[in-house]
């Protein structure tokens, strides 16, 4: 849930209202209350903070500029976010890297000289980490779904309707991935004990 | 129930997405399997990783930022600050305009004052039966010529300047 959403007293369709009229300052309170996810899903799906800054800020200009042909037809939530999700993925697909997407478990388990020790992870908290690299190591139809879900706590129709497929397409996906997941870490703790 | 099973269920197990019969019979097959205690254990802490994953926020100054180019925006979309630069291209031709004006009035007045004394001058002699008015006509037409000579060329310029723009 967005930072402020809480506190705010002024809702989405009021303020959109209000920017469609010309008040443009009244965007500023859609901007700070949708910065931190917005933000948050860049740097998910794009993995490289600066650039994730652009992106963002890039999502909020093209927004603004589509503001007036907001139909209103699903949440702006949820329309803002398909918004990121596009651009993050037009970026994926102009800055995409030989080996940036495979997966890097493994020269983790390499590099730590088969002393990964996954309970040990758990308990330090590097465990973030580790699941993060293991979900860089996942299709992108997997990992884009996880990141909506577990970490921009989106529900499966919000999911759905961003990605443009059924919500029972949704649920399959998640399941998939959280499965490919498992077995990944599974792995690596396997290889932790030889 | 089989390993296989187990492992099919272990998924949706987590997620409370099992049926209370199939998770009691994942639970009694795990009780005597260290192999599926382990897997379950291990989608357990997937579990909890996945819905504990810290916050991210954007960075200080982020919203400002997107208010100034928002604004930037709203501006550039306003013609008068877009086309600044054909406002200067007008500005010029105006500037144009006015010297070649400055140099007909200027020409006009210098005829004005040269011919018509001299017409005078011409009609007085004609009267007086003597031809005398070639010199000082060569003189007014050189200076018509040359007066209207800058005005073509400042003209000129500007018909150039205008297209080439
Ligand atoms: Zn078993």
């Amino acid at each position: 849930m967005p930072r402020s959403a809480k506190t705010e007293t002024v809702d989405d369709d009021e303020l959109i209202a209000r920017v469609r009229a010309g008040e443009t300052r009244f965007f500023a309170q859609l901007v700070t209350r949708y910065a931190d996810p917005v933000f948050a899903m860049s740097l998910r799906l794009i993995g490289d903070r600066a650039e994730a800054e652009d992106v963002a800020q890039e999502v909020f200009l093209r927004v603004h500029r589509a503001l007036p042909a907001f139909k209103g037809e699903a949440k702006f939530s949820t329309w803002l976010y398909r918004i990121t999700w596009n651009m993050c993925a037009d970026w994926r697909r102009k800055n995409r890297r030989p080996g940036r997407t495979s997966s890097s478990l493994e020269t983790e388990a390499d590099q730590s000289d088969g002393r990964v020790n996954l309970e040990k992870k758990v308990i330090d908290g590097e465990e973030q980490a580790f699941v993060q690299q293991a979900l860089d190591g996942l299709d992108d139809i997997y990992r884009s779904v996880v990141i909506l879900h577990y970490y921009q706590k989106l529900s499966y129709e919000q999911i759905a309707s961003i990605l443009e497929v059924p919500v029972k397409t949704v649920e399959t996906r998640l399941y998939r991935a959280r499965r490919q997941l498992r077995l990944r870490l599974e792995k690596i703790g396997q290889g932790g004990r030889r | 129930m089989r390993h296989a099973q187990v492992d099919s269920l272990i998924d949706r197990l987590v997620v409370g997405a099992c049926s209370p019969a199939e998770a009691r019979a994942v639970a009694s097959h795990a009780i005597g399997c260290a192999r599926c205690t382990v897997r379950i254990a291990t989608a357990r802490r997937l579990s909890t990783a996945l819905g504990s994953a810290p916050v991210l926020r954007a960075p200080p100054g982020f919203a400002a930022k997107v208010m100034n180019q928002v604004y930037r925006q709203a501006l550039a979309g306003q013609p008068a600050a877009e086309e600044a630069p054909g406002a200067r291209r007008r500005s010029l031709s105006t500037m144009y305009r006015r010297v070649a004006f400055s140099f007909m009035v200027t020409a006009f007045v210098l005829m004005a004052s040269l011919v018509i004394p001299r017409a005078a001058y011409t009609s007085l002699i004609a009267a007086r039966g003597a031809d005398a008015g070639v010199g000082g006509s060569t003189a007014v037409q050189g200076v018509l010529q040359s007066a209207d000579k800058a005005v073509r060329g400042i003209l000129g310029e500007q018909q150039v300047g205008g297209n080439g723009e």
